[in-house]
């Protein structure tokens, strides 16, 4: 179990040298810590590296530059190249999505769920229903809308166990009802699970009640 | 698992999976029968009853108008010098090396009839007697100078040259082995004589011959006491040699080979090649197909490499990743080797009776050999295989992790 994420004079690479770097930002350059069952919104245009910062975050990068350290909960620390660890304990949602086409909904989701025996096909199944996905969850995902298919990856997100979830633009393709919907979902794992909860967000925010937000 | 299979089974073609075993197969079968082929030629050619378990080679310095000068003007003849010995000694293929013992002292023959006799110098040679064919010899290949009877062994193409070659032209009886066995005659050595009778007829050594023991001794009594360097050396091959090594030598030094004995040496030297050189044709094959079943799984690989980003930012570990492919691969070379120890085991006594006609006594190989050879060769693909998948599914792993 993570229980902190720190971060430390991170910079993206890209960013070194350039006017990006000067800019403002509660996150580069900074001392940051993310504490397990917080909730944090990261706010910025495009550009600015909102992306970047998921991937570093999730040890699915490391072009960059100052450090990223995890806490467990027996207090020792989690090295970032132990990306394959980093995942057990951090849930993302894309914003490429990064599903497969060939798979249908279910299987997306029962793809990442078996990794960790974390749901059965009949609770996935209620997941994506809940998300007004019943009547495609079986087609592949390739015949679904971008809408559709971000409420596959964010349901597929909160399939495995995890300390802390990262939401890369999580309604960037969904109306108000169905961005609801997925808050309430969050909200009852943050509160049976106590998971830290990370967002960003491009303007449209994903409404939720976070407990500091960043400029990024 | 499953869900992993049908995602990674795109761009898997299954023609070209079989074309590849194909070709795998026929290339293990070629090899599972050569090295079966190598395994039983070198047992045909050790075993004691075998025609070719050993072979012998005698061998001479050329003569040469040169030597003749010399020999004519008090030089020595052409001789093998100690050293000369002990590299034939230390090649790899030679078992024994054996020189030829010369009489250094006037040796007389006489037949007698009645009142007349018949004289003749002669010479007389020895080699230890282990070198001896002795197997048609009824008498004791044993004589010294107490005895005062010599048994001689004389060469099976005398009685050729003289049935066929004299007797036959001039009107005379033809005489089998039995009845020259039964004519003696005597021995003038040193001035005593030696009752002496042919006991016997080597096809292995075109001499003279006398027991070594006797030979030696009266050379320390009757001769000159000069030390001499053999003119001659026998040698005995390993059966399970190819011969290479002592062709080569003998050909480095331009002896002299005797009867064409190194017929037999260079007989087994072509078998051996032809057997290798089946066998690589065999290996050639099998490297090539299963090079190219590599080749393909690494395309595979590569035209997947979203698919494996993916699921490496699932969380999926290397070893999960790499587990489909792994198996397709275990699948393919376990039936390939399977079914080519199956096919050989049915093939080779088409081929193997033909080789173990050269030494009856053998019993034709099991099964087992060629299953131990195949699951040997499965198991050394299949890690290959495992490595190469698992080498590549990780190069993709992180460049996606930049």
């Amino acid at each position: 179990m993570l229980t902190t994420i720190s971060l430390h004079n991170l910079l993206p690479k890209v960013f070194v040298g350039s006017r990006a770097s000067e800019a403002p930002s509660d996150i580069w350059h900074r001392e940051v810590v993310l504490q397990q069952g917080e909730s944090v919104l990261i706010e910025a245009e495009s550009g600015r590296g909102k992306t970047s910062l998921c991937s570093f975050i999730s040890g699915l990068r490391s072009d960059y530059e100052g450090q990223i350290l995890y806490t467990q909960s027996d207090g020792s620390a989690l090295a970032v190249e132990q990306s394959d660890l980093l995942r057990q304990h951090i849930g993302i949602l894309f914003q490429e999505h990064r599903l497969f086409g060939e798979l249908s909904a279910v299987e997306n989701v029962m793809l990442k769920s078996q990794l960790t025996c974390y749901a059965t096909v009949e609770e996935v199944r209620r997941q994506l229903e809940r998300l007004g996905l019943a009547e495609c969850m079986d087609r592949p995902c390739r015949t679904l809308s971008l809408g559709q298919q971000q409420r596959v990856a964010f349901v597929r997100a909160l399939c495995q166990p995890c300390s802390f979830l990262l939401l890369d633009e999580p309604i960037s393709h969904l109306d108000a009802d169905n961005a609801d919907i997925m808050s309430q979902m969050v909200a009852e794992r943050q509160r049976a699970d106590s998971i830290g909860l990370i967002v960003t967000s491009v303007g449209h925010r994903f409404p939720y009640q976070y407990t500091r937000i960043f400029k990024l | 698992m499953k869900l992993l299979v049908v995602l990674l089974r795109r761009h898997v073609s299954l023609w070209q999976l079989v074309c590849f075993a194909l070709g795998g197969l026929l290339g293990a079968v070629i090899l599972l029968l050569s090295l079966q082929s190598f395994r039983d030629v070198n047992r045909a050619f050790t075993t004691e009853d075998a025609i070719f378990s050993e072979n012998y080679v005698v061998i001479s310095k050329p003569v040469s108008l040169l030597t003749t000068v010399q020999s004519l003007i008090g030089g020595k003849s052409p001789s093998f010098e100690e050293r000369e010995i002990q590299e034939l000694e230390a090649l790899p293929d030679v078992s024994c090396v054996a020189p030829f013992r010369s009489a250094h002292f006037t040796v007389e023959a006489i037949v007698r009839s009645g009142k007349r006799s018949l004289r003749t110098e002669m010479f007389l040679e020895s080699v230890p007697d282990d070198f001896v064919d002795l197997a048609d010899v009824n008498i004791e290949w044993k004589a010294d100078l107490n005895d005062r009877f010599v048994p001689v062994l004389v060469p099976r193409n005398y009685l050729d040259l003289y049935n066929f070659g004299y007797a036959s032209t001039r009107g005379l009886p033809q005489l089998s082995e039995g009845a020259v066995s039964q004519f003696s005659f005597q021995l003038f050595i040193g001035g005593s004589f030696y009752h002496a009778r042919i006991v016997g007829f080597s096809t292995r050594l075109n001499t003279i011959l006398v027991p070594d023991a006797f030979l030696a001794e009266a050379n320390r009594i009757y001769g000159n006491h000069e030390k001499e360097e053999p003119s001659r050396l026998v040698i005995r091959t390993k059966g399970d040699a190819a011969g290479n090594a002592l062709l080569q030598h003998i050909a480095h030094h331009q002896y002299i080979v005797a009867d064409g004995g190194d017929a037999m040496v260079r007989m087994q030297s072509m078998v051996y090649g032809v057997v290798w050189a089946v066998a690589a044709v065999g290996l050639l094959v099998v490297l090539l197909a299963f090079f190219l079943l590599v080749v393909s799984m690494l395309l595979l690989v590569e035209k997947n490499r979203d698919i494996f980003r993916n699921l490496a930012s699932m969380g999926y570990t290397l070893r999960q990743m790499s587990a489909p492919y792994r198996l397709l691969v275990l699948g393919v070379d376990v039936t390939v080797w399977l079914l080519a120890a199956i096919v050989s085991v049915f093939v080779y006594p088409l081929v193997g009776d033909l080789i173990l006609m050269a030494a009856p006594s053998l019993e034709p190989t099991g099964a087992l050999p060629l299953f131990l050879i195949a699951t040997l060769c499965c198991f050394v693909f299949v890690a290959i295989h495992f490595f190469v998948i698992g080498r590549a599914i990780k190069k993709v792993y992180k460049e996606e992790r930049r």
